[in-house]
């Protein structure tokens, strides 16, 4: 089955910082903005949700049409995961969000990489579409 | 509750007022067509009551007062739904007309937020909006299930004119013009009606009609008559059309009339007012009054209390299996729950809310089991806005009209804009009660089952729904704005797309977010192209041509969009910023020469530093005013700084780096420079003004030289681009940017932003911004010779100790000669500057010697001595040498590599303009090269002083091929210099006398072809040693002829190379380069000159000759002393008449250390018979068999270990030969012996009988005084000599009995 999945990481500052397109569809070109368009609104939504619960999984917080956006917030910088999503699987999310929180945390142990600016590791990159694999 | 509450609810009550239905005969209506509108038109404008305080009672005793009322006055024609159709359309023409509306509303630009917002915020109902949803319920007035539009009475109007008004009235109301909804039965056919006489003032005084009135009075009752008079007023064009178009509301359907040229004479409105007043008053409300108090009683009768409700319940069961149709049973007027819908309408319109709630509430539950979905939506409906007047359960009236909606949805087709109408009443409610995110979800809800263009209306509410709420969700607002963006696009609503696209750039611009600012970006881009801004349309492509995140198929879309809305618009005359392809503009680099040239573009690289050593007394000296802190800071110096030099008709590169972001290949074409020229006034030279003005314009026309260049770049590609401008005046010239044509079409442009370093002015602390570079301006100055130079037949891979001879070539492509050539190169030991006749010489044939031209070259060696060694090596070429215009000049140059490794040359040759009228004062021209030194030949040199002779020392030349492939043929070892003659050590030749002359020619030629080296190929990783013996030239007499000797060839003797001449021509001057010459003359310069063939042909031009020096070899041994005894050979005596012989030596001993010492002599006794009776096993010396006769110096064949040292073993066995006895003083001892200096000891012996005898048995000490070890720089090892004992050579003297 084909399913849809875009991740991003959105920094401090309201910028994409990665973003990947993990799902098995095919990729569309129309699709990517629309993702983007999505994700980005949702962040309006993040921003009242995030005061409410001191869980750093946000769970469900926004939803267009049959797409779904799950928030996962980084206790420290502020730092947002998003994941659109068609799929229900509540907990291989959570799973993704931690995994891919322990990676985004080595990524900044790193002294090379600037907090806040863009992730271009292929590494990093590789990992998340690993784990996007096993989870989603 | 709040203001907007009231408004919303003041909206209500305007639209679910009382209709009035109105049926007229066309005489009526053309009384009315005099002002150019309808009856109903004339009349809408007064249908608002609004100064009035009428009594109301309806089902309770209370009597309340209404303060205002309104009717809606319809025609009879007009009380119908229009088919969907033309509904739709009229609502496009709607949203088409407003787009200016909308524009307007903005008090601003739409793409500042704030703007947007306050016009959100202030939204009132004449904006655009609020018109469209009013007409678009007005679209869905007139249904079957609700009786809240149904008419409540009906006007019917004849005019005085017509005949029979009587009977008019009645066919009125029994013609089939009356609406559907009176002929299907779904309302009460028994209306309210009032007969009004419509009488045209123009035509005649009123009196006529009371006639009339009176037979209608009679006929219809007195209370449902009226006269009404019109066309009484004097004309006022102003006041009348402003009146109107105000106050008319639109119809629905399009009507014919058009209000715009309408010459009217109206009535006065004080009449109308007064007629509708008394209708309303008199008429219609207690009609209402009535109706509804029957129709409660008739509810309260069959539905009230609990025997009707059981019976109802009852009675609906019986219904249950009524199939579920989608419209459901239909009711006509007269069953129950008509009525009682009618009853609670007609309660809602009196705003008696409880009333109409009740009722509602009752009606809901009937349609539900019934099923009658629509009917149930609509009583859903209903309850919540009657929840809502009464401001009473939020909660409720919001689940109720969320249960309306999906009801109405459920019934689909055109029942689900009922829907939409609901979700614009919940919207309205939420607005109302400041829930924005909850008025735009419901917005946005109603939005996805609508078409296109309603959607987009919708979604551009639910945005400034997300925009007014606190805190404004922009994010969420921009989206929306976006998708309603898309569907207006969709629908062809280009200014309406246009809008709120441009709202949302400012959202969207600059966050990271890349696809979704292309989006904007492109839809701006083309509606602003269809919307004919070019400006803005190509403002917005710009932005999005350089997307590199973008799939190819994306990028190539956009770019062709863009070229295509550029070829159409402006085409090349307008200059872009374009960001494709992607320039570095921070950083270029620029190539110019000013009196600094350069002969390639490896020397232009060549960072600055390694030409200062170079140029160092080449130049003529620049002064340089030095400041102190205590100097007022000058004012002119940065003004020297700002530009930079260059010179008229010569180019000027600019190193631009273009990259191609994209994934496709892109074509650029057109490229060049854009400049500022400013051309300098010719201040000086007014009097030729006449004359100079004319020739400026002429040349003024292109003053600059811009070549163009073209190339296409591929995927991801990044290039280096050199760009040329070329001054053809002089002036300031200053580079700004670089243009170019992007695929043939767009033209494209940058400014270069190059920054200089940033510089702190200490003073005030603060940083300074960086101060633009003036790297890109440039002076002009006139022209100025610039010589081309170039090097031929330079190798690029030399084998080390190779002699090359190069040639340097000068041209000068300018018509000014040139003069006061210097050349200078940073490698003076490598590459000379050679004669000009050697040019015309065969290359290798020239280095031979030449017997008759040996004086004149000795004598041009030493005038280049002279040259050069002053100066600092700086060549000076001859004072005549001058450069015309267009001529060249050839000169020699030799190189020699000694070292091998990389080796780069860099070579200055300073040069000035022989004419006046030149920019600058010289020029130089900058070289470099880089040769590779491969490895070769390495020799070395090991000097071990002759024990025969004191001046007389052995050589030994180890020769290694270090190269690792080619292999090498040695020619010749030569001996510089004059105090040292080389002589080939070669076996004695021995002269048997006793052999036949043929034997003796054999074994000539056998030494002959047993030459010096064994042989003469030296192959790769291979060492050969050879061995010579060192002279001490004897230079008195026969310096010549000396010269000749030592150098000796090292082919086979009867071989007829000839020598090469070692000292003169180039060989000799590397030399000279090579060894010190301050260096003392005690050590010996050692020359080997090895050739090679390339290639199998012996062609002279491919022989290499490789000269290897070795230098400075010291020809003092281990030992800092050297002694030679002295004695005769052979000494005749007769023991018998004598019993001893007594002898006399002489020891000489030389000092070839550079200290003065002290030597001390002494012989030895014999030796004590321990030591000497030790006899070695194995070898036996040398000396016994040697040969009393001949010549000593011959006889001693070639030794290499024992060579330096005095071999002890050898004295030892030699003491046994016989006693012999010193007859001298055991111990001598020279006190002060200078370095260099020799002194004789004489000695004697004393031999008691015949025999052979060895006269080593002497020792000599010595020590070296002055010496310090501090002040030397020699190593551990002297100082050990500084104190040193030797032991005496063995030298036999023979002892023989004379016979006589």
């Amino acid at each position: 089955m084909a399913s849809t999945a875009c991740f991003v990481i959105v920094s401090r500052n309201d910028c994409p910082i990665y973003e990947s397109e993990v799902g098995t569809a095919p990729k569309k070109d129309e699709a990517a903005h629309l993702h983007q368009f999505i994700l980005h609104a949702s962040l309006d939504i993040v921003q009242d949700v995030v005061w409410t619960t001191n869980a750093m999984y946000l769970k469900l917080v926004d939803k267009f049409n049959d797409l779904l956006v799950s928030v996962y917030v980084t206790a420290d910088t502020h730092t947002r995961l998003m994941l659109l999503h068609d799929s229900r699987n509540e907990d291989g999310i959570k799973n993704f969000f931690q995994e891919v929180h322990e990676l985004y945390i080595k990524m900044l142990l790193n002294p090379l990489y600037v907090p806040g600016s863009r992730i271009t590791s292929p590494f990093f990159d590789t990992r998340v579409r690993t784990l996007a694999r096993k989870y989603l | 509750m709040e203001a907007a509450g009231a408004a919303l609810a003041h909206l209500m009550r305007d639209r679910f007022s009382p209709v009035v239905m109105v049926l007229s005969t066309p005489r009526a209506e053309e009384s009315c067509r005099k002002n150019h509108l309808g009856f109903v038109d004339l009349l809408r404008p007064f249908s608002v009551l609004d100064q009035i305080n009428v009594p109301v009672r309806t089902a309770s005793e209370q009597p309340y007062r209404l303060q205002d009322f309104q009717l809606r006055i319809f025609n009879a024609s007009e009380i119908r739904q229009p088919s969907p159709e033309i509904a739709e359309e009229h609502l496009v023409e709607i949203v088409t007309n407003s787009s200016d509306d909308a524009v307007g509303a903005l008090q601003g630009d739409p793409a500042n937020i704030e703007v947007v917002k306050q016009m959100a915020e202030s939204e009132t109902q004449v904006s655009w909006f609020q018109r469209y949803s009013k007409s678009f319920m007005s679209t869905l007035a007139f249904s079957e299930h609700e009786a809240l539009d149904h008419p409540v009475a009906c006007l019917l109007v004849v005019s005085s004119k017509d005949e029979s008004p009587l009977s008019q009235f009645v066919d009125l109301f029994n013609g089939n013009q009356l609406p559907r909804l009176l002929n299907e039965g779904a309302m009460d056919p028994k209306i309210l009606k009032h007969y009004v006489l419509l009488h045209d003032v123009q035509d005649g005084a009123l009196d006529g009609c009371n006639e009339i009135l009176f037979e209608m009075r009679g006929a219809f009752g007195v209370n449902n008559c009226g006269v009404l008079p019109i066309n009484s007023g004097a004309p006022d064009v102003a006041f009348q059309l402003d009146f109107w178009t105000r106050r008319s509301s639109l119809p629905i359907i399009p009507s014919s009339h058009s209000t715009s040229e309408l010459v009217c004479i109206v009535s006065s409105d004080v009449q109308i007012t007064d007629f509708l007043l008394d209708v309303t008053l008199k008429q219609v409300i207690p009609h209402m009054e009535q109706k509804i108090r029957m129709l409660n009683q008739q509810v309260s009768a069959t539905r009230k209390g609990l025997k009707n409700q059981l019976k109802n319940l009852w009675w609906r069961k019986g219904k249950d299996d009524t199939p579920d149709v989608q419209t459901g049973p239909v009711y006509t007027f007269s069953s129950m729950e008509s009525q009682i819908r009618v009853l609670a309408d007609y309660a809602f319109m009196l705003r008696d809310y409880d009333l109409a709630l009740s009722n509602y509430r009752l009606l809901s539950s009937d349609y539900k089991t019934d099923k009658a979905w629509k009917h149930y939506a609509g009583v859903q409906e209903m309850i919540g806005l009657c929840l809502f007047m009464l401001d009473q359960s939020r909660r409720e009236a919001e689940m109720c009209l969320d249960t309306a909606y999906n009801y109405y949805q459920k019934c689909g087709g055109l029942t689900a804009k009922y829907a939409t109408r609901t979700a614009l009443w919940l919207s309205e409610m939420h607005k109302a009660r400041g829930q924005f995110r909850e008025a735009a979800g419901v917005l946005f809800r109603a939005s996805v089952e609508e078409l296109d263009l309603r959607a987009g209306v919708l979604l551009e509410q639910a945005a400034y729904c997300y925009l007014r709420a606190s805190p404004p969700m922009l994010r969420k607002f921009g989206f929306h704005l976006v998708l309603a963006g898309n569907r207006y696009i969709v629908c062809a609503q280009h200014k309406h797309a246009m809008r709120v696209y441009r709202s949302a750039l400012s959202i969207f611009e600059d966050q990271g977010w890349k696809y979704i600012s292309d989006h904007v970006h492109f839809h701006l881009g083309r509606l602003s192209h269809f919307l004919g801004s070019f400006d803005l349309a190509i403002l917005h492509f710009m932005k999005l041509i350089s997307c590199s995140h973008q799939s190819p198929t994306n990028q190539s879309n956009f770019l062709r969009e863009f070229l295509y809305v550029v070829q159409n618009t402006v085409g090349k005359d307008k200059l872009l910023e374009l960001d494709l392809p992607a320039v570095k503009v921070e950083n270029v680099c620029v190539h110019f020469e000013d009196h600094r040239t350069y002969a390639s573009s490896a020397a232009a690289a060549a960072p600055e530093e390694i030409w200062g050593p170079v140029e160092e007394g080449l130049l003529p000296a620049v002064t340089v005013t030095l400041h102190t802190w205590m100097d007022a800071p000058s004012k002119s110096l940065p003004q020297v700084k700002d530009f930079n030099i260059c010179v008229a008709g010569e180019d000027i590169g600019v190193d631009v780096e273009f990259s191609n972001p994209l994934q496709i290949p892109i074509d650029i074409s057109s490229i060049c420079l854009s400049c500022e020229f400013i051309e300098t006034a010719a201040a000086s030279e007014e009097i030729d003004s006449q004359i100079s003005k004319e020739e400026t314009a002429d040349i003024s026309a292109s003053p600059l030289f811009l070549p163009q260049e073209a190339f296409s770049l591929k995927p991801e590609e990044k290039i280096v681009v050199r760009l040329m401008v070329k001054p053809l005046k002089e002036g300031v010239l200053k580079v700004v940017g670089v243009n170019w044509i992007l695929s043939g079409v767009a033209a494209g442009h940058r400014d270069f932003a190059v920054l200089g370093p940033r510089i702190k002015r200490s003073k005030s602390g603060a940083r300074d911004e960086p101060l633009p570079h003036q790297r890109l301006k440039f002076h002009v100055l006139r022209h100025m010779p610039r010589l081309d130079v170039s090097v031929h037949e330079l190798p690029a891979r030399v084998n080390s100790g190779e002699l090359h001879r190069v040639v340097l070539e000068l041209y000068n492509p300018s018509k000014v000669p040139v003069k006061k050539l210097k050349l200078k190169s940073s490698h003076s030991n490598s590459l000379l500057v050679g004669d000009p006749a050697d040019l015309d010489m065969e290359f290798p044939s020239c280095l031979e010697v030449q017997a008759q031209e040996g004086q004149q070259e000795v004598h041009n060696a030493e005038s280049f001595e002279q040259d050069s060694s002053p100066s600092g090596l700086v060549f000076s070429f001859p004072e005549g040498t001058v450069l015309e215009g267009g001529s060249t000049v050839l000169w020699p140059l030799w190189f020699h590599a000694s070292h091998a490794g990389m080796l780069s040359i860099n070579t200055v040759i300073y040069y000035e303009s022989d004419g006046a009228t030149v920019g600058l004062m010289y020029r130089t021209v900058r070289m470099t090269h880089t040769i590779q030194v491969l490895p070769a030949l390495c020799i070395s040199v090991q000097i071990s002083p002759s024990p025969m002779h004191l001046q007389q020392f052995f050589l030994r030349l180890d020769v290694e091929n270090q190269h690792l492939t080619e292999s090498f043929w040695l020619r010749q070892v030569s001996c510089a210099g004059d105090h040292w003659c080389l002589a080939p050590l070669l076996p004695p030749m021995v002269e048997q006398e006793g052999m036949g002359g043929t034997d003796t020619a054999e074994v000539r030629a056998a030494f002959l072809s047993a030459s010096v080296c064994p042989s003469q190929l030296l192959p790769p990783s291979q060492t050969l040693s050879l061995f010579f013996k060192l002279l001490v030239a004897q230079h008195k007499g026969r310096s010549s002829s000396e010269e000749v000797t030592s150098n000796i060839g090292l082919g086979p003797p009867s071989s007829s190379e000839p020598l090469i001449d070692i000292s003169s021509g180039p060989l000799f001057r590397f030399l000279l380069s090579a060894t010190n010459p301050m260096s003392d003359s005690g050590s010996v310069d050692v020359v080997l000159i090895s050739e090679q063939q390339e290639g199998m042909g012996t062609v002279q031009d491919s022989l290499r000759v490789g000269a290897h020096h070795v230098c400075h070899c010291s020809v003092q041994g281990a030992q800092p002393f050297v002694w030679v005894m002295e004695a005769p050979k052979c000494v005749v005596h007769d023991f018998w008449t004598q019993p001893f012989c007594e002898v006399s030596v002489t020891l000489t001993i030389r000092n070839c250390s550079i200290f003065a010492a002290s030597v001390r002599v002494e012989t030895l006794d014999l030796p004590s018979a321990a030591s000497s009776q030790t006899t070695q096993g194995g070898w036996t010396s040398l000396g016994v068999s040697t040969p009393p006769s001949g010549e000593s110096s011959k006889a001693e064949p070639p030794r290499k270990s024992t060579s330096g040292v005095p071999n002890t073993e050898v004295m030892v066995n030699r003491a046994s030969c016989g006693p012999f006895l010193w007859c001298n003083l055991q111990a001598s001892t020279i006190h002060t012996l200078p370095a260099g200096a020799s002194a004789k000891v004489p000695l004697r012996i004393a031999f008691f009988a015949p025999g052979s005898y060895d006269l080593s048995r002497y020792r000599i000490s010595w020590t070296l005084l002055e010496f310090e070890p501090t002040s030397s720089l020699s190593t551990a090892a002297t100082s050990k000599e500084a104190l040193g004992t030797g032991l005496g050579h063995p030298l036999l003297l023979t002892v023989v009995q004379s016979i006589t």
